[in-house]
C-alpha cells in the first residue's frame, strides 16, 4: 500500500481515538486562559470538536492523500508539511486573536499548499491554484458578513489560509534546502583535489 | 550493402587499423588491461585526437590521480591537455580515490549523484568523447555488490544516450586472461579492446587485441605495441606470437 496512505490512516485511528478522551475538547484544545499547560501545544491538532467535525477533517485528510499520491508527492514532504502546519500555523493567529484552537483543518489547509505547488508539476499556473483555494477559503465569511456569525467565521476563514500559506512557504523552504543539498551532492567530480 | 557503423579514430593509427577506422561512435568501449600497461595514456590519446582532428570535446573522469600529475605525465607524450581545458575543448573532473570518497561521505553522496554529475558536465559543455578512468575505482564507491552492477549499466547507458563515444576503463588482475574484474563489464559494452603485458623470460611483452566490436569487422589478433616518447604506438602487422618467434 502507498506509504502516504499509510501515514493518513495512522492519522485517521489517531483521529478517531482522540475523539473518544472524556472531556476531550476541555482537557486537550489550545485555551488562551491556559497556556501554561505546554502538552496542549502538541494535542489540539488532534482533537475534534463534534462529529461533524470530525468526519469533515477525516474526508479532508483522505482527499490531500489521495490527490498526494496521485502527484506522486513523497511520504517525506507530505507528513513533514501535514504536520507543522498542523502544529504550527494557526500560532500566530491564536496569539493575536486568541480563541480556542483544535481540530486537524490546518494541517489539511497546509497539504493543500503542498499540493498546489507540486501541481507545477503538471505545467498548471500555480498562482490560478492559490487564488481559487484563496476565494473558497474566505467564501464562508464572506457570506456571514453582516451576520452573528461573521466573527468566528473570519478568524475560522484566517486560520484556514494561515494554514494553507503555511504549506506553500515551509514546502518552498524545504525544497531550498534540498536543492543546496543536491548540488553539493552534485559537484563532487568537480572538487579541488590536490 | 549495409551501411556500417560509424567510427571514432582513437588517434593511435595502428590500433584505428585494427579497428578498421575506430571505435563505434555513440557507444561504450571496454579498454581493459594490468596496471602499467597505458590505459590512462590509450585514453589521452582518445581524447587528444578528438579534440585535435575531430574538433569534438572531451572530458576525463579520473578517480586515480590529481590534475596535475595527468597533465604532467601526458604532456610527456606531447599531448597538452592543459592548454585544450584553458581552450574549452577539454574538461578534467575527479581525483584521487581517497579524497573522493571522503567527500562523498561529508556531502552524503552517493554514485548516482556522480553520473548525474557527469551528465550534467556532458550537457553544459557539449562534450562528445568522455573516459571513465577507471571503472574499478567508481565501483569501489559503491556500496555493495547491487549498486555496483547498477552502476555499470546506468553509467553506459546514460552516455550512450547522451550521444558521447566513451572509454571505460577496467584494470585487471597482473596476468590475468580476463577480460574484466568482476567479470560483468564486457557484456554492457559494445566493444573490448584489451592490453596483455605477457611474460617473456624476464621481461614483458606488451600486446593489444580487440575482443569485440559491435557491429564492426576488426582484427582478431594480439598485436605487439610500445609506449614510446609519442606514446601508444600499436604495430598492426606484427602479431605478439610472430614478434615473439622472432626474439
Ligand atoms: N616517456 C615514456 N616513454 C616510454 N614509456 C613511458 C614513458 N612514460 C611512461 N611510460 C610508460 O607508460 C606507463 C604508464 O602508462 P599509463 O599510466 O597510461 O598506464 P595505466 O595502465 O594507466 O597504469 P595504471 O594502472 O597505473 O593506471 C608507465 O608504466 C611506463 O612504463
Ligand atoms: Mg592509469
Amino acid at each position: 500500500m502507498k506509504k502516504i496512505l499509510v501515514f493518513s490512516l495512522a492519522l485517521i485511528l489517531i483521529y478517531v481515538g482522540v475523539f473518544f478522551v472524556p472531556g476531550r475538547v476541555e482537557r486537550l484544545s489550545l485555551m488562551p486562559d491556559k497556556i501554561t499547560e505546554a502538552w496542549r501545544f502538541l494535542t489540539y491538532s488532534f482533537v475534534h470538536l463534534d462529529i461533524m467535525h470530525l468526519i469533515e477533517n477525516i474526508a479532508g485528510l483522505t482527499l490531500i492523500a489521495l490527490i498526494a499520491v496521485e502527484l506522486r508527492i513523497a511520504l517525506g514532504d507530505f507528513s513533514s508539511v501535514y504536520l507543522s502546519s498542523g502544529f504550527l500555523s494557526v500560532i500566530p493567529l491564536w496569539f493575536m486573536m486568541s480563541f480556542t484552537a483544535l481540530g486537524a483543518s490546518n494541517a489539511i489547509f497546509g497539504g493543500f499548499g503542498l499540493i498546489s505547488q507540486e501541481t507545477r508539476k503538471f505545467g498548471v499556473k500555480v498562482w490560478i491554484i492559490i487564488l481559487i483555494a484563496t476565494l473558497l477559503i474566505f467564501m464562508k465569511s464572506f457570506f456571514a458578513i453582516g451576520t452573528g456569525e461573521f466573527s468566528s467565521a473570519i478568524k475560522q476563514s484566517l486560520s484556514h489560509f494561515f494554514g494553507f500559506m503555511f504549506g506553500i512557504c515551509f514546502f518552498f523552504l524545504i525544497s531550498k534546502i534540498r536543492s543546496i543539498s543536491m548540488n553539493k551532492k552534485r559537484s563532487v567530480l568537480r572538487g579541488d583535489y590536490r | 550493402m549495409k551501411k556500417s557503423s560509424k567510427k571514432s579514430p582513437t588517434g593511435i593509427k595502428g590500433l584505428d587499423k585494427m579497428l578498421m577506422g575506430g571505435v563505434v561512435s555513440g557507444r561504450n568501449t571496454l579498454v581493459s588491461g594490468p596496471c602499467g600497461s597505458g590505459k590512462s595514456t590509450f585514453a589521452a590519446h582518445f581524447l587528444h585526437s578528438g579534440i585535435k582532428d575531430h574538433g569534438e570535446k572531451g572530458m576525463y573522469v579520473t578517480l586515480e590521480e590529481t590534475k596535475e600529475k595527468f597533465y604532467n605525465d601526458m604532456a610527456e607524450f606531447g599531448m597538452d591537455l592543459k592548454a585544450a581545458e584553458k581552450k574549452g575543448d577539454f574538461v578534467l573532473v575527479g581525483g584521487p580515490i581517497a579524497s573522493l570518497h571522503g567527500y562523498m561521505e561529508k556531502v552524503n553522496a552517493n554514485v548516482k549523484n556522480l553520473i548525474e554529475e557527469i551528465e550534467e558536465v556532458v550537457k553544459e559543455k557539449g562534450v562528445k568523447r568522455v573516459v571513465i578512468d577507471s571503472i574499478n575505482l567508481l565501483s569501489m564507491l559503491s556500496k555493495d555488490d547491487d549498486e555496483n552492477r547498477k552502476t555499470l549499466a546506468m553509467i553506459a547507458n546514460s552516455l550512450s544516450a547522451l550521444g558521447c563515444t566513451s572509454l571505460l576503463i577496467s584494470e585487471t588482475k597482473e596476468g590475468s586472461m580476463d577480460l574484466s574484474r568482476y567479470g560483468m563489464e564486457e557484456f554492457v559494452v559494445d566493444g573490448v579492446i584489451v592490453l596483455y603485458l605477457i611474460r617473456e623470460g624476464s621481461k614483458f611483452i606488451s600486446g593489444v587485441t580487440v575482443r569485440k566490436m559491435r557491429g564492426s569487422n576488426h582484427d582478431k589478433e594480439i598485436r605487439y605495441y610500445q609506449i614510446t616518447n609519442k606514446g601508444i604506438v600499436v604495430y598492426p602487422q606484427e602479431s605478439v606470437f610472430t614478434n615473439k618467434m622472432m626474439e
